[in-house]
């Protein structure tokens, strides 16, 4: 399970880890990973929904960390400072050209037949426990992958990661407002989409 | 029942989290769209934190790489001195900077427009290691000593000749400079050598009553001067010679006999040109050399119009009023070209 981070504190286990790193202890470093990799991944794969890009991307990512590590000043959590270059190496995967998707209605179709009747017959009477089953997680993986880049990456750490838009705005530097007008606009977006489906 | 708190929370909360507000959802009579909307709500919450386990070959793959980096960078030794790196590009960059603008500052180089004449390097033969020129007109002397050295001048510039031949441009002040090697300067009248010597030449010009009055101290600085065959070595370092208004020098602080030995002479070898009283200190040529002979130095003639330098004249009232002050002064005066007056008993 993830743990909560304390805005702009770092723990003081993570901050003995950088100091034996970069005294050239590589050991240390793995117990970053450890602790942080099932993060990225998530966090990527959410995002671009390869998993095959996903590992390659969060390789990058702990790579990047482990080369940058003596510039990393610690005014923020390890956590939020990976998540940066986690999205840092999202928008280079989204600029390359052949990665840059289109969304259309008729990919929007593409929910299963199963998928379908779950949605009605979930609307009326489903439990909490009912509604976490594998069509939803299916349902919210095709509902977020069609969101727009920008709005993908809040949708993610809000949703799935349970950031609060005070963290998003620090993750992805910009302003908590700003955040929750894209969070309610992709939500809006993304509630019509939903509904579309249903019909 | 139609129901469109919904749209209207959407509407009027635009950014805030709709699944903090209970009325929205515990409404009585609740229509299709709310339920849509929190069945929609819960689905998104209910992935929070279901998380797929990483790949089990993250972890190695990104200590290969680590690795791979390591035995390519430099050893660890080197980042002692990589915040240094900086520090020292800037530091070299001023360095070089500095040592662009001294080189170009002690250039013997110097640029005027608008120059009247030109001067070969024959017409400036008789020119000295020391002296000083006042430029009476704008000139441009383009010639070649010891390597090539331009040299512009316009009027009112100071042209020295410097150490190693070398001439440069200077305004108020002269510095003559001789580096280790004794050198030797050729003359018509013997061999100046300037041994181990450095002369600081101090010349101002001041106006006083409508006319110029220049004055001139040299400054032996560090090692002796030799004029001629015979070593003076009573001028001292530090000994300061000035040049006293009515164009003779004399030795500050020296002994009476060591006065007397010590006559120089304004260089008696130019040409006069036509005086006024009032220009009579402005425009001159001042030949520092010891008359070690009393042996008056006279008779080089200099074309007219080919000198670019004027030398210093005083007209017969302040010749006389002046040799009753000093009559050991060595004066060469010189009128319209003709009338030559040196040694010690000077005469109009």
């Amino acid at each position: 399970m993830m743990e909560k981070d304390t805005k702009n504190k770092l723990d003081p286990q993570e901050i003995e880890w950088i100091h034996e790193t970069l005294a050239g202890g590589v050991r240390s470093f793995d117990y970053i990973v450890l602790k942080y990799q099932e993060q990225i991944y998530n966090l990527i794969l959410k995002t671009i929904g390869s998993r095959a890009e996903a590992e390659d991307l969060a390789q990058n990512v702990f790579f990047n960390a482990y080369s940058s590590l003596r510039k990393f000043r610690q005014k923020s959590s390890l956590k939020t400072w990976l998540f940066s270059i986690a999205f840092n190496q999202i928008r280079n995967y989204w600029r390359s050209k052949k990665h840059r998707l289109v969304y259309t209605e008729s990919d929007m179709q593409q929910l299963t037949e199963n998928e379908r009747m779950y949605v009605h017959k979930a609307i009326d009477a489903a439990t909490d426990e009912e509604v976490r089953s594998e069509e939803t997680k299916r349902i919210v993986d095709k509902l977020i992958a069609h969101l727009p880049p920008a709005q993908k990456e809040i949708f993610v750490l809000y949703y799935l990661f349970g950031h609060s838009c005070e963290e998003i705005s620090e993750v992805l530097g910009a302003s908590p407002a700003n955040i929750k007008i894209q969070l309610f606009r992709g939500r809006k977006m993304l509630f019509e989409k939903f509904k579309n489906l249903l019909k | 029942m139609e129901c469109n708190r919904l749209e209207h929370y959407l509407n009027e909360h635009e950014g805030e989290e709709i699944e903090k507000n209970s009325e929205l959802h515990n409404h009585s009579g609740e229509c299709r769209d709310c339920k849509e909307y929190r069945l929609f709500d819960k689905i998104l919450h209910s992935q929070k934190e279901v998380f797929e386990k990483a790949p089990e070959t993250l972890l190695p793959t990104v200590q290969q790489r680590i690795r791979e980096q390591q035995t390519r960078e430099s050893p660890a030794w080197l980042d002692i001195f990589r915040p240094l790196l900086k520090p020292a590009l800037a530091f070299s960059v001023l360095l070089i900077a500095a040592g662009l603008y001294m080189h170009l500052k002690n250039s013997p180089i110097g640029v005027v427009d608008n120059l009247a004449e030109r001067f070969n390097i024959s017409d400036l033969r008789n020119i000295k290691t020391g002296d000083v020129l006042y430029v009476a007109k704008q000139i441009n002397v383009d010639f070649t000593l010891n390597g090539n050295v331009k040299l512009e001048m316009d009027s009112n510039t100071v042209l020295q000749v410097r150490a190693k031949n070398k001439i440069a441009l200077f305004r108020g002040q002269l510095h003559v400079a001789v580096g280790k090697k004794a050198m030797k300067v050729e003359t018509p009248n013997g061999v100046i050598t300037l041994r181990q010597a450095k002369i600081k030449v101090h010349t101002t010009l001041t106006k006083e009553n409508g006319n110029f009055r220049a004055r001139t101290s040299c400054y032996v600085f560090d090692g002796n001067v030799q004029i001629g065959t015979k070593e003076k070595s009573s001028i001292a370092p530090g000994q300061e010679i000035e040049l006293a208004e009515n164009g003779g020098f004399e030795l500050k602080n020296a002994s009476p006999s060591a006065q007397k030995d010590r006559e120089f002479s304004i260089n008696p070898s130019l040409k006069s040109k036509v005086f006024t009283a009032k220009e009579q200190l402005c425009d001159c040529l001042y030949d520092i050399r010891y008359n070690s002979d009393n042996n008056p130095l006279h008779g080089r003639e200099m074309k007219e119009n080919k000198f670019p330098v004027r030398i210093f004249w005083l007209n017969k009232e302040k010749f006389e009023s002046m040799r009753r002050l000093d009559e050991k002064l060595c004066f060469f005066i010189a009128g319209n070209g003709s009338t030559r007056h040196t040694g010690n008993s000077p005469g109009i």
